[in-house]
């Protein structure tokens, strides 16, 4: 069985105040923080970091997106696993994406300091991947951390949060960074929820309460191997950000359909 | 200290916060905890005196002499930063024999330009982001840093090895398991070692630049290269 309960359908027609503005996206109030390059719509590429708690499907959502997304757009992967290559030999396996444009960042046994409190090796990386493929997505996997680390804005345009369902109904509840200010919060793993017996209303309805409007996406990885609820709010991204520099008149090549 | 205005931005530039990729960097700890060669307090102890002695000093060195030239640039010859600059990235290139080293070198200096260049910007770091393509060696980059934040030459180098001291410690600490408050008192017991080779690469630094101290550490350097080519990993170095 699967549900896809509260899918954030994406509708790139209806007139958005924060949610879609990547640059405002999830910031603390009022903070419109340094960024390494200004991060508008002058660099081609959408940044889009995925963390969330160790085994909960972020590499799957990776390996999920480059499928989707493998006909029409150009893609790379930057992972920041604890062992540092796991996340990246998974990928390569799978051969979802060429390995050149698959890179592991070491984190010195710190994770969340790596995509948060000092980016520079990330950042680095990311711009490496960018010079040489001038991509129009670059994902940007966490190496797993507790439910208190989220992406600098610095780093990534728009960060996803990825729980699952095994850990049981009760971790949108819980709050956290990750949980209450993702950009958008994916529980994966519905297939197994009645086998773990956690209820995916409560979890949706905490995830309703704690998020400010902000939206949530729950699949299951194994059934839906296209991630296709989180692809069309990436593509919905990616189709608002060539209107805006459209608007501003930046020449940046149209990055997929919508 | 600096008496011209520096202390504090030296302080900033010592903090292990400073967000320039320091953190993911063990100094060749990793590596020499994974063969062996580390193995608990007393160790860690010889291997980060061995390490201030030998690339401690060349990089201490390399950095007072960037912030010597800098200021004889300006105060002399009225010409850019520039040939200061890449005179001593030349040195700092023909010192490390290996390429692991050298990148990661390179690596480090792009990314501590990045994070000073809107701290102190100025010509003298723009120059040196443009050092080349691949960013400039660590040591002339914290030479330009130091330059253009208000620190002299004996401070740049105090900080050149304070970061050679810590850097190994720091990593052994989370990869040992070690005591932190021990691991304190270690650093703290090799103040005067850092003080001392500090003098002493500031000193060098006054001289011809050819002249500047070469030495280095062969099994650092080696297990350096092993380090790179490993997939278990934690720490780029
Ligand atoms: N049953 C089930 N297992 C899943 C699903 N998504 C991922 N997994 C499995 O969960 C495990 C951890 O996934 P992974 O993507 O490596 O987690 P990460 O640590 O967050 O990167 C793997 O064995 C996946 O095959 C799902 O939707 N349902
Ligand atoms: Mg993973």
């Amino acid at each position: 069985m699967q549900r896809t309960d509260p899918v954030p359908p994406h509708d790139p027609g209806h007139a958005h105040d924060h949610d879609h503005d990547p640059l405002a996206a999830g910031r603390w109030p009022g903070l419109s923080g340094p960024t390494g390059d200004g991060g508008g719509p002058a660099r081609r590429s959408l940044r889009v970091g995925i963390g969330g708690p160790v085994g909960s499907g972020k590499t799957e959502l990776v390996s999920c997106l480059c499928r989707a997304f493998a006909s029409d757009l150009g893609l790379a992967v930057v992972t920041n696993d604890i062992f540092t290559r796991e996340d990246a030999a998974i990928l390569e396996r799978k051969g979802v994406l060429p390995t050149e444009r698959i890179r592991a960042v070491q984190t010195g046994c710190c994770p969340h300091t790596a995509i948060r409190d000092d980016i520079s090796e990330n950042l680095d990386t990311v711009e490496q991947l960018e010079a040489r493929f001038d991509p129009d997505l670059v994902l940007v996997e966490s190496g797993g951390d507790n439910l208190t680390a989220t992406f600098s804005y610095a780093l990534v345009d728009v960060q996803i949060f990825v729980i699952d369902v095994s850990g049981g109904d009760k971790v949108p509840r819980k709050g956290g960074p990750g949980i209450t200010r993702s950009d958008l919060l994916v529980v994966n793993k519905t297939d197994l929820a009645e086998m773990v017996g956690a209820d995916l209303g409560v979890m949706a309805r905490d995830a309703e309460a704690g998020r400010g409007g902000r939206p949530t996406a729950f699949v299951s990885l194994r059934l839906d191997p296209r991630a296709e609820p989180v692809a069309a709010w990436i593509r919905g991204l990616l189709a608002d950000r060539a209107a805006a520099s459209l608007a501003l008149g930046t020449a940046t090549a149209p990055a997929g359909g919508a | 200290m600096s008496a011209d205005g520096g202390a504090a931005a030296l302080l900033l530039l010592a903090d292990g916060r400073f967000p320039a990729g320091g953190h993911v960097h063990s100094g060749g700890a990793e590596a020499a905890l994974l063969d062996g060669r580390l193995t608990g307090p007393d160790s860690l102890a010889a291997y980060a005196v061995g390490r201030l002695h030998t690339t401690g000093l060349v990089d201490a060195a390399l950095t007072a002499a960037v912030v010597v030239g800098l200021a004889a640039d300006c105060d002399q010859h009225g010409c850019g930063p520039g040939r200061t600059l890449r005179l001593l990235d030349a040195e700092a290139e023909a010192r490390m024999a290996m390429a692991p080293l050298r990148e990661s070198s390179r690596r480090l200096g792009r990314q501590l330009t990045r994070a000073a260049a809107g701290c102190w910007p100025g010509p003298t770091l723009v120059a040196v982001a443009a050092l080349h393509p691949d960013g400039p060696h660590q040591s002339v980059a914290l030479g330009a840093v130091a330059n253009a934040a208000g620190i002299g030459a004996l401070d740049a180098a105090r900080l050149s090895l304070h970061h050679t001291l810590t850097t190994p410690l720091q990593a052994a600490l989370r990869l040992g398991g070690l005591d932190p408050f021990a691991v304190a008192a270690l650093a703290a017991s090799l103040a005067p070692v850092v003080d001392e080779v500090a003098a002493e690469a500031a000193q060098a630094a006054t001289g011809p630049i050819d002249e500047l101290p070469c030495l280095v550490g062969p099994f650092t350097e080696i297990a350096a290269v092993e380090h790179a080519a490993r997939t278990d990993r934690l720490f780029a170095t």
